[in-house]
């Protein structure tokens, strides 16, 4: 029998009240593929995220991970597939009442099968070492920076070697220098797992740096996916529009309204 | 007119509803592995220890207050030597549970709803979600059996301390010497007029942590929402507290 495609998204739609954030996204995810979408505020990049990861459940459609449909599993089984990602949130969403060390190893404490003290010092002393900040571990998240932060939430994320890395926006608000060192540890990451990413952001010079594919959200919808150069290179007015960042053009009002 | 009132209406059965599934699932959560125990002592110790001169002091004040209006009061039909009984049945039964009930619901139901509130909006609570751990088990368990453990403790050190708060009163402050003040409490009282105050702490330290982690967790809309959540938190606990003072007063009597 043929492998099913790692993430299915089919049809996917989400209402809250009488905002219709998601209106039938479609979308196949191989492994180790890195996906970028792109969109502008409002265009419903973070609540597709939530779906992918099951935070939120589809009104209508599905989303399957590794043949495993979210909307199918019972608590156990939710809590067993999300071991397999890696989640970073927007502003780090570090937890602010431990210190960088305990943040990192809070997943690996949390797993079924223990490891030994050994073994999560070890671990936590690697993830930094790959977003590129050793010794900092002692550190609350207060006393750190907002790229330092978005770091150290890299490294919790894949602390368990996830098969799948999900970046919420993960060089908004950050200064050119930090977005592509963040582009360049984001690439290191996946390199060293060999995992799937998927990015969701609208920042058009790590998009480039970091994608293999490039989907356009608009309007609760992907309007257009493509390989990466093809994407930036494509003539669809709504892509163009925003790679070229014009005030004019057809997606213009749906961003104002929002 | 009828429309909002209706809706008003539906949307307070809502939020009640909502509240008891909340309340079913913390209890459900409580029975199931995994015991987050290491997270229990830290709530234990920030609860119940932190919280005692705050109730210490309550208790002190009430105690003497209450000795100062009766022994005014019974003075005036030379009851005096019915004081301390009349002080050991209220400050057991009522008054200790109930006002260190309700300065615990300012202390600690506000600091739970202000703390799980700013980690819903900073998203903190997704991400324990993602790691693939149960906020209810990890954030509510804790903070619910330290709160239902610590307050009958801390009220019944309470009811001692108020106690002896009368004793001080009578015997030094107003100098109108009272022989055999706690002999007197404790003739008068009765095993159950102390258990049945254990018996409201208990309910009010499950109210103050219910509603307080409940606040918390469907906090939305940023510093606003962290600020109007906590405010609602401190004021729904307050009245569950005294409402359902008098319920569980009459089944208690």
């Amino acid at each position: 029998m043929e492998e099913p495609t790692f993430v299915q998204v089919q049809d996917l739609h989400k209402s809250f009240g009488a905002n219709h954030v998601l209106r039938g996204v479609n979308l196949a995810v191989g492994r180790a593929e890195s996906l970028v979408i792109l969109g502008g505020s409002g265009a419903g990049k973070s609540v597709f995220l939530s779906h992918l990861i099951g935070l939120m459940q589809a009104d209508r459609g599905s989303v399957t991970i590794d043949g495993q449909n979210w909307a199918e599993l019972d608590r156990g089984q939710t809590y067993d597939l999300r071991t397999r990602f890696g989640m970073s949130f927007q502003e780090g969403a570090l937890f602010d009442s431990m210190t960088v060390y305990d943040n990192i190893a809070f997943p690996l404490r949390r797993q079924t099968s223990k490891m030994g003290k050994g073994e999560i010092k070890d671990r936590v002393a690697e993830c930094l070492e790959t977003v590129g900040m050793p010794g900092i571990a002692q550190l609350m998240p207060s006393e750190l920076s907002g790229g330092m932060r978005r770091r150290v939430g890299f490294a919790r994320a894949i602390a368990l070697k996830p098969e799948i890395l999900l970046f919420d926006e993960p060089t908004t608000g950050l200064d050119p220098i930090m977005t592509t060192v963040l582009g360049e540890v984001i690439i290191q990451m996946r390199e060293r797992l060999q995992a799937t990413t998927i990015t969701i952001t609208h920042d058009i010079s790590s998009a480039k740096m970091i994608a293999n594919r490039v989907a356009m959200m608009f309007k609760g919808e992907l309007v257009h996916q493509a390989p990466r150069d093809a994407f930036f290179n494509c003539d669809d007015p709504i892509v163009r529009q925003f790679v070229d960042g014009k005030s004019q053009g057809p997606a213009t009002e749906a961003l104002i309204k929002r | 007119m009828l429309s909002a009132l209706g809706s008003q209406v539906l949307a307070f059965t809502e939020s009640a509803g909502k509240f008891s599934i909340f309340t079913a699932r913390a209890m459900a959560a409580v029975v199931r592995p995994p015991f987050e125990l290491r997270e229990l002592m830290k709530q234990l110790e920030r609860i119940g220890v932190a919280s005692f001169p705050v109730v210490a002091v309550t208790c002190l004040f009430t105690g003497m207050v209450f000795t100062l209006q009766t022994y005014d009061g019974f003075a005036r039909f030379q009851a005096e030597s019915y004081v301390p009984g009349i002080l050991g049945v209220a400050l057991l039964r009522e008054l200790a549970p109930v006002i260190g009930g309700l300065m615990m619901a300012g202390r600690v139901g506000s600091a739970m709803a202000a703390e799980l509130g700013t980690m819903r909006v900073t998203r903190q609570i997704d991400a324990m979600e993602v790691m693939a751990t149960d906020p209810l088990q990890y954030l509510v368990v804790p903070r619910l059996l330290a709160t239902v453990v610590m307050l009958p403790l801390l009220i019944a050190m309470g009811d001692l301390i108020g106690i002896w708060g009368g004793w001080y009163l009578i015997n030094v402050v107003m100098d109108a010497p009272l022989p055999g003040f706690f002999d007197r409490v404790f003739e008068f009282l009765e095993p159950f007029d102390f258990w049945s105050g254990m018996i409201k702490s208990l309910f009010f330290g499950l109210i103050i942590a219910t509603v307080g982690c409940y606040k918390g967790l469907t906090t939305r809309g940023g510093a606003e929402g962290v600020g109007t959540n906590t405010t609602n938190a401190v004021v729904y606990a307050s009245l569950g507290i005294l409402v359902s003072d008098f319920f569980l007063t009459r089944m208690l009597t």
